[in-house]
């Protein structure tokens, strides 16, 4: 009799969890559209599209060069070690160097500026984007909209080599691309929020606010880093205003994929190739090394203002504190290296461009926030990383990526991926480009843009 | 068959966890105690002990100054926030204006020189310290020297309050400390290794070598933070041998019924674990970035001084009392005073050791340092725990020992030794005498854990002069006011009372009881109180026993000597003379 009973409940218990995670299907949580993120009570947006120029007035300037005239303070590295403790100050030395004597910023912000640029309102905040259409468009070649949305500590600096790619007509397409690239909200020249909770799936309601605005019902997405999420939350939202869904930083979180992987690494060849296995197991590896990058991220989710206001007041330490990031996230094993390999894959002066549009909005502690309105009880209480996108995606694998999913774990959270025919060489190139890390589209923005405009096509011979 | 296998299976797992757990005992790890951590090839130390003085040169106050003259730059806070994001820039802003305006260095500067330093190199460093003896010490009070240890984001300035308290001889105790305090390696005035590795054995090498250059070859130790992991790691190393962390299994059993195990108050600490964890998680992001990527934060903490002020004193804000995160000015001066807080900050700017300082976080929390297993050697040396309310997380005894087998317990008469009843993490700083009481009394404390030397404690705390002090001070001087009178023997009668009856109050009895208390302190105000001020100092009571007891039979004793002594001399004469 207990034992009948015992089984009985042991067979709820597996029932209970066989249904949670494998028929339940998580509901779309409920945002706030109508929310408000300026200052004080709700005001109607100003819906007017204004052009914008960036324009650093002298005093910013000059502050900056005063500070970057104090002697640059550093205590040595320890002996023989690189990247191992964060940013070498050896080679801050070289960047500061440089940013002082050969970086001219009158010259950059002409060439940022080379891009058409706007402001609108939207949801209370001052909303800055690149508009970038195709000059001259052949009959026949349709041109589709495309959002694209950066992460941190990127900023719009990052698509600069990307967009003219993308909104050039190739040959074989009959589609080429007028691109939507936003200043994420509290990044670069867009304004900060004034009050809480402003998380991925409120900024996703922002966008699909501003792509109604220019006149977008229906567009294709683009997003690395925190753009990916962004993307995601909005396809949720929106999936009818999508028509394609493209990742250079996508996977699946929650109990299923963590079950997936721990019962993957029984023999992983079977269920994945030798690239992707290798970055995830043993996974007691993978997650050392991810406990080894994700320190910034912890700080971020919670002591955001104290660590911007730090960050805010130093150029150099601003410097330091991105520049880590875009030596170890294009390849971890730079971290080994004396220089860090920051001009390997990228010039100085690029990556400066990067750091200028952090110092000069002063808008890193807002930055910095997102992680906050992200990593809390509030927003991860809602569920939406169990939620699946139902848009058709397509998801660009870069080898040097922190970490890489096989396929079989990401379709937990995007079910219509379009698969990779491992076979066939040309659908390689949209799946799993062969070259090229966290920053992808500026790090390699050929290999990005190749795989935008074939994966976008595949999708829509499908759809056909 | 196969069943037979498998159960056979189970039970070796089964097995061998309960032995790791509970029987296997691990052993100290291996410290290379010859470790070179100067500059290039190991060169032998030189042993000189040179007097030190904080002298900062006028250009790097210039620096600051300019550096500070700067506009603070700063984006405002969400609305209705306060410091729950981190540090508040509004506060911020009162902060830089203060240390502009109103902070004097130089005369900051000259205070903390007011107490004697030095430097002397040990394994390839410099290392500074504070070395401050008693200046008078009365006949039959010993002087013993005790190690104290800071942590992060502390220097030596934490400690200066205590050090004259700590000095200071106090009635009732025949012995007043010698304190040294060291800088860290790499913290304040004291040389950054230059090599890899350098984690807390390692630091407690270099103390130890330290103490036996200044000659002290056993000595009391006290710390918080890094300061009570440096000094575990010391006690590990240098006396004894060494068990098992195993405090999170136990922490996980306990949850069943948590006020079964541990008071209210921790119990409100730690249940429910999710809560504990997420707070944890929400106060352990520097510790996060701090292990991983300590030069990145250094060297940004190292270029602005209004940033680096935003880093340390939100440490100094949470971490006094965690409500503070909801209040506009985070509480700073509620405990603390500005200079104090800036002083602090000053020595991390001027000595540039920032980045340094971060890494004994990278050291420790690495796999060669965490495979070393040294959470799982317990601790043998007798232990104090002062355990302040306001701490981040406070383990209930039964845990705590668990790494510290040793540790005194607790019982409700010394909850001044291992509860005091307020501060938090910073406790030398912010509560100096709470903490100076906790270690006088028992001998060492503080918040996660203290230290001491049983064999020397004991002979000191059981002579006969002793003995009665004790006896007054702790036993009968009910009110703590330093002398027995009229109302200690009240509230003894209310206690006796409120025994007897097991909590009940009976207002007969407390009649009753009160006419025998007063009967008692009539009789011995007449042997004791010699100058009739209604007060029976310590002196007076041990003068009165002396002239009334001492050389004779304890039948010849007066009957109040015998009510008074008798019943308790017993219940704490160990060795029953």
């Amino acid at each position: 009799m207990l034992k009948k009973l015992f089984l009985a409940v042991l067979l709820a218990v597996v029932a209970h969890f066989a249904y949670k995670l494998f028929i339940f299907e998580q509901p779309v949580p409920e945002v706030d559209k109508n929310a408000y993120w300026g200052p004080g009570d709700p005001k109607p947006d100003d819906p007017a599209i204004k052009p914008f120029k960036i324009q650093v007035p002298d005093s910013t300037l000059q502050d900056l060069k005063t500070r970057l005239n104090l002697e640059t303070r550093y205590q040595k590295s320890l002996e023989g070690a690189n990247f191992e403790y964060g940013m070498n100050p050896q080679v801050l030395l070289e960047v500061v160097d440089f940013w002082k004597n050969k970086y001219d910023w009158r010259e950059r912000e002409a060439l940022l500026n080379s891009l058409p640029q706007f402001v609108t309102q939207v949801s209370g905040l001052r909303i800055h984007f690149i508009h970038a259409k195709p000059d001259k468009v052949p009959a026949g070649v349709k041109v589709v909209p495309l959002l694209l949305l950066h992460g941190w500590p990127g900023t719009i600096k990052e698509f600069y080599s990307i967009i003219p790619l993308l909104t050039k007509p190739r040959d074989g397409f009959d589609f080429v691309f007028e691109v939507i690239a936003p200043s994420l909200p509290g990044y670069g020249f867009s304004e900060a929020a004034h009050k809480q909770h402003l998380s991925t799936p409120q900024m996703a309601v922002i966008f699909q606010k501003l792509m109604t605005r220019l006149g977008h019902k229906k567009f294709y997405l683009q997003g690395g880093d925190w753009g990916s999420l962004i993307a995601t939350d909005l396809s949720i939202l929106y999936p009818d205003s999508i028509l394609g869904l493209h990742l250079n930083m996508c996977g699946a979180m929650g109990n299923k994929a963590t079950l997936y992987l721990l019962a993957a690494s029984i023999y992983p060849p079977l269920f994945m190739d030798k690239q992707i296995a290798d970055g995830l197991y043993p996974l007691s590896d993978m997650f050392s090394n991810l406990i080894l990058e994700m320190g910034y991220m912890h700080i971020q989710a919670t002591k955001p203002d104290t660590i911007g206001v730090a960050l805010t007041n130093t150029p150099v330490g601003l410097a330091a504190y991105i520049l880590e990031k875009f030596s170890t996230w294009t390849n971890q094993a730079y971290r080994n290296r004396a220089d860090g390999g920051l001009t390997e894959k990228f010039k100085l002066e690029d990556l400066l461009d990067n750091v200028m549009i952090y110092w000069l909005s002063g808008n890193v502690a807002s930055s910095m926030r997102l992680y906050s309105e992200v990593f809390n009880k509030k927003h991860t209480g809602e569920g939406w990383d169990d939620v699946p996108v139902k848009v058709p995606t397509v998801c660009a694998r870069f080898p040097n990526e922190l970490i890489l999913q096989p396929e079989f774990i990401i379709k937990l959270k995007y079910p219509n991926l379009l698969p990779s025919p491992a076979a066939n060489e040309a659908d390689y190139e949209v799946h799993r480009p062969p070259r090229g890390g966290h920053f992808a589209a500026f790090e390699e923005p050929e290999l990005v843009a190749n795989s935008v405009f074939k994966g976008f096509r595949t999708l829509n011979d499908k759809l056909v | 068959m196969l069943k037979k296998v498998f159960k056979a299976l189970l039970l070796v797992f089964v097995t061998n966890l309960v032995y790791k757990i509970f029987i296997y005992e691990q052993p100290v790890p291996k410290v290379d105690k010859h470790a070179y951590w100067g500059a290039g090839e190991p060169k032998s130390d030189d042993p000189v002990i040179k007097p030190f003085k904080i002298q900062v040169p006028e250009s790097a106050l210039q620096d600051l100054k300019t550096r500070l003259n700067l506009e603070t730059r700063y984006q405002k806070s969400l609305e209705g926030v306060n410091f729950e994001y981190g540090f508040n820039p509004k506060a911020l802003l009162e902060i830089v204006d203060f240390w502009k305006n109103k902070y004097d260095w130089r005369q900051r500067e000259a205070l903390l020189n007011s107490v004697p330093q030095f430097t002397t190199y040990v394994s390839g460093l410099r290392i500074h310290f504070i070395h401050v003896k008693p200046e008078k010490v009365p006949a039959g009070v010993k002087v013993v020297p005790l190690l104290l240890l800071h942590g992060w984001p502390g220097t030596v300035k934490e400690f200066y309050p205590v050090i004259p308290l700590l000095t200071t001889p106090r009635e009732g105790f025949d012995f007043v400390f010698e304190v040294i305090i060291p800088s860290l390696p790499g913290y304040g005035f004291s040389e950054a290794a230059h090599k890899q590795h350098l984690s807390t054995p390692q630091i407690a090498v270099i103390f130890k070598k330290l103490m036996s250059r200044l000659g002290h070859n056993k000595f009391y130790l006290q710390g918080g933070d890094w300061g009570s992991f440096i000094a575990t790691d010391l006690s590990i190393l240098y006396p004894e041998r060494a068990m098992s962390n195993k405090a999170n299994l136990y922490l996980i059993a306990a949850s069943i019924y948590p006020t079964l195990f541990m008071d209210q108050e921790i119990a409100d600490r730690l249940y429910p674990l999710s809560d504990m964890f997420a707070n944890m998680m929400l106060e352990m992001g520097h510790m996060h970035i701090h292990a991983t990527k300590p030069d990145t934060l250094g060297v940004a903490l190292t270029n602005t001084p209004v940033g680096l002020a935003a880093y340390i004193l939100e440490k100094f804000s949470t971490w006094t009392n965690q409500a503070y995160r909801n209040r506009a000015d985070g509480g700073l001066t509620e405990k603390f005073k500005l200079e104090d807080l800036l002083d602090n900050i000053m020595i991390y700017w001027f000595s540039g050791n920032v980045a340094s300082a971060l890494r004994i976080y990278s050291e420790t929390f690495n796999r060669k340092h965490s495979r070393e297993g040294w959470n799982d050697v317990p601790c043998k040396v007798p232990t104090v725990c002062a355990r302040f309310p306001n701490e981040l997380i406070n383990q209930p005894e039964f845990i705590v020992r668990i790494k510290y087998p040793n540790l005194l317990p607790s019982s409700e008469g010394d909850y001044e030794v291992h509860r005091p009843p307020r501060g938090g993490h910073f406790s030398a700083f912010e509560e100096p005498e709470l903490l100076v009481n906790s270690v006088f009394k028992v001998v060492l404390s503080r918040s996660s854990v203290q230290l001491y030397r049983l064999e020397t404690t004991a002979a000191m705390a059981y002579t006969w002069d002793n003995r009665v002090k004790f006896v007054v001070r702790f036993m009968y001087d009910i009110d703590n006011n330093g002398y027995l009178d009229k109302n200690d023997f009240e509230c003894l009668a209310l206690r006796a009372t409120l025994l007897e009856a097991r909590g009940e109050y009976s207002a007969q009895r407390f009649a009753e009881n009160q006419k025998i208390m007063q009967n008692l302190w009539s009789e011995i105000a007449e042997l004791a109180d010699f100058n009739k001020d209604g007060l029976v100092t310590v002196d007076e009571f041990k003068t009165a026993v002396k002239k009334t007891c001492v050389s004779k039979t304890y039948s010849q004793f007066p009957q109040a000597m015998k009510a008074f002594i008798d019943s308790h001399f017993k219940s704490i004469d160990i060795n029953g003379t």
